[in-house]
């Protein structure tokens, strides 16, 4: 495309560039604050809930929210939001109620430490490695959508836009390491919300109204639920039990609750019950999204008949066309920088996510075990510089696939899926063994690529089917063969598993803070709001 | 650990100065210059640069009033 989609004028590039500003600058004064390695990776344990719930949800908010869930709301109409409802919020839930307290309390740095203490040294190496791979890949994802955005938008060359973007990131999250990374996705937050809320509302108010909208599209984009008994029925070509088991269960539950990039978030909380309120906390603001991000793309399937079809933009311009389309010089800029915010918000999710782990859990574990605790920051920092070279690579990779979110789920499919496996029962029965846990999160990986190059494409109705079947196929292996192992190997004694196991661990109380300082109480009205939405989107 | 020092970092403000900003820019530039879109007749700069002005002073206003408090638990 030689020709710009917008009109870019002095205004709108005043306030781009005042966000870059302000976000380096974050990373410039927290610079000061960072003593120690604890500071820099886990941001000392002291960020109240507010900003780590906010952070929790924004590093997820990030390219392939805005611009996937879009296309994906214009492409299948309002199941996409099964992807909120039923593939995040009950595992964000059951993060914070049941698994936060084992995260947290052990004072692990990361998930594989987790790993380590739970298992052995073999599994947390394992997963380290598997982590470290996929975290610079979907990195390589937001980079790429980034890089197409400043093509698309300001007519840079791609490989022009991708080296500005990682500039930006390798500046602000360098400095100020996790802390900043956290601050800025706060602002973030806010500024994706600013920048993007008036969508909905112009496009509705031009459509006529939410049923007036509806009565111009197919039957099935109205619908969560109603066209799911069979899978033929509707866009997504799934059904019921494959949302349920695939998406909710083993994708949902594998990324929220073990995917380290969303679980560092609570780990930096200021204490165990601000670290198990920060997913519970998220998960209202989560409800609210679909308004941000699908709703744009059912107006956008109403508004460009050509949308998605030969010759005509692609589903992922679906918001792009919508901005174009409403915001006058001025507005305009707040718009493309809220994209650009909520690019960085996942891609530097990432690239933090990646530096602990790799400091901590290869670096330390592996390569040179006793050195100061300035030298690991030094390492932190090259890893971050290293990460991002990387996902200049891994960008390119990202390219190649026709949709970046069926991409996303295919990755989430082959590390997230068994490592969940292995997380439940770890976590719930005390009788899995070491090698059990290795020998099972193993196989869930290998037959997850199996199964991905054995089974043909045409096998499932769609992408995403064949995702949300493999995850439930690797996860299924992983339980297994963890489950046969461990029959067969020396259990883990009582006092090693102290603090690791649910039935040896001390369950917080909470019955003497008021309602909405209890996580119990908090989850259950979220999940009252939940069933509440689903009825009536039915 | 670093949450006395953390205290001199108020979210809340730089939050807030952004936001104002945003708003006076916007909401400045709706005023004087009103550029219109066709889609839609309503000077949409004005309008939503005083929600981002509002939305800007409020957390400026709060992180004022009520200086970040360094309690470690209840």
């Amino acid at each position: 495309m030689n020709k710009t989609l917008f009109d870019a004028g002095a205004v709108d590039y005043i306030v781009i560039i005042v966000y870059f500003i302000f976000v380096i600058g974050i990373g410039f004064l927290l610079k000061k604050y960072m003593k120690s390695g604890e500071d820099f990776f886990l941001s000392g344990r002291s960020i109240p809930t507010w900003i780590t719930g906010l952070a929790f949800l924004s590093a997820n908010l990030g390219a392939l929210e805005l611009l996937g869930m879009a296309a994906n709301g214009a492409e299948y109409g309002i199941m996409t939001t099964h992807f909120y409802f039923v593939g995040a919020i009950p595992a964000m839930l059951f993060l914070g109620l049941y698994m936060m307290p084992f995260y947290y309390a052990t004072k692990i740095r990361s998930v594989p430490e987790y790993l380590k203490l739970r298992y052995n040294e073999a599994t947390r190496a394992l997963n380290a490695v598997t982590f470290a791979v996929m975290t610079i890949l979907v990195s390589g994802i937001s980079l790429y959508s980034m890089g197409l955005i400043f093509k698309v938008l300001i007519g840079w060359s791609l490989t022009t836009s991708i080296l500005f973007s990682a500039v930006v990131v390798l500046i602000y999250v360098g400095l100020g390491g996790l802390t900043s990374s956290i601050y800025n996705e706060v602002v973030q937050f806010f500024l994706i919300w600013i920048g993007l809320l008036p969508i909905p509302f112009l496009g509705l108010h031009e459509l006529g109204g939410w049923h007036q909208m509806l009565a111009q599209l197919p039957d099935s984009f109205g619908h969560l639920w109603g066209d799911t008994m069979q899978a033929s029925q509707n866009a997504m070509g799934i059904s019921w039990l494959g949302i349920i088991l695939g998406l909710g269960f083993v994708l949902g539950f594998g990324y929220w609750t073990t995917d380290f990039l969303v679980v560092q978030r609570g780990f930096a909380a200021k204490n165990l019950r601000s670290a198990q309120n920060t997913p519970i906390f998220a998960t209202f603001f989560k409800m609210v999204v679909p308004l941000l991000v699908i709703v744009p793309g059912l107006i956008a399937a109403v508004l460009f008949h050509n949308l998605g079809k030969p010759g005509g933009p692609s589903y992922n311009l679906a918001l792009p066309l919508l901005i174009q389309r409403y915001y006058p010089p001025g507005l305009l800029g707040l718009g493309l920088t809220a994209m650009l915010a909520s690019f960085m918000s996942g891609m530097a999710g990432n690239i933090t996510a990646f530096t602990s782990i790799f400091t901590y859990d290869i670096y330390q574990a592996y390569i040179n075990k006793n050195a100061s605790d300035k030298h690991y920051i030094n390492v932190g920092r090259w890893s971050i510089v290293i990460g991002i070279i990387v996902s200049i690579g891994t960008a390119y990779i990202a390219g190649r696939y026709s949709s970046v979110m069926d991409y996303m789920q295919t990755l989430f499919s082959f590390f997230n899926a068994p490592l969940f496996g292995t997380f439940l029962l770890g976590m719930f029965w005390k009788r899995t063994t070491a090698w059990g846990g290795f020998w099972g999160l193993l196989c869930g990986v290998v037959g997850a690529f199996v199964a991905y190059f054995a089974i043909p494409a045409e096998f499932y109705g769609s992408a995403q089917a064949s995702n949300f079947w493999r995850a439930l196929i690797a996860w299924v292996i992983t339980m297994v063969v963890t489950i046969v192992v461990s029959c067969f190997t020396e259990p883990k004694k009582k006092e090693e598993l102290s603090g690791l196991v649910y039935c040896y661990s001390d369950k917080p109380n909470y019955k003497h803070l008021a309602w909405y300082k209890r996580p119990g109480i908090l989850s259950a009205i979220s999940l009252v709001i939940l069933v509440i939405l689903n009825i009536w989107l039915w | 650990m670093g949450s006395q020092k953390q205290g001199y970092f108020d979210l809340r403000k730089i939050i807030g100065v952004l936001f104002t900003f945003y708003g006076l820019l916007i909401g400045g530039y709706g005023l004087f210059a009103a550029p219109d879109k066709a889609h839609e007749h309503i000077n949409l700069n004005l309008w939503w640069g005083i929600v981002i002005l509002v939305f800007g002073l409020a957390f400026l206003a709060v992180s004022f009033w009520k200086p970040i408090s360094v309690d470690q638990d209840e």
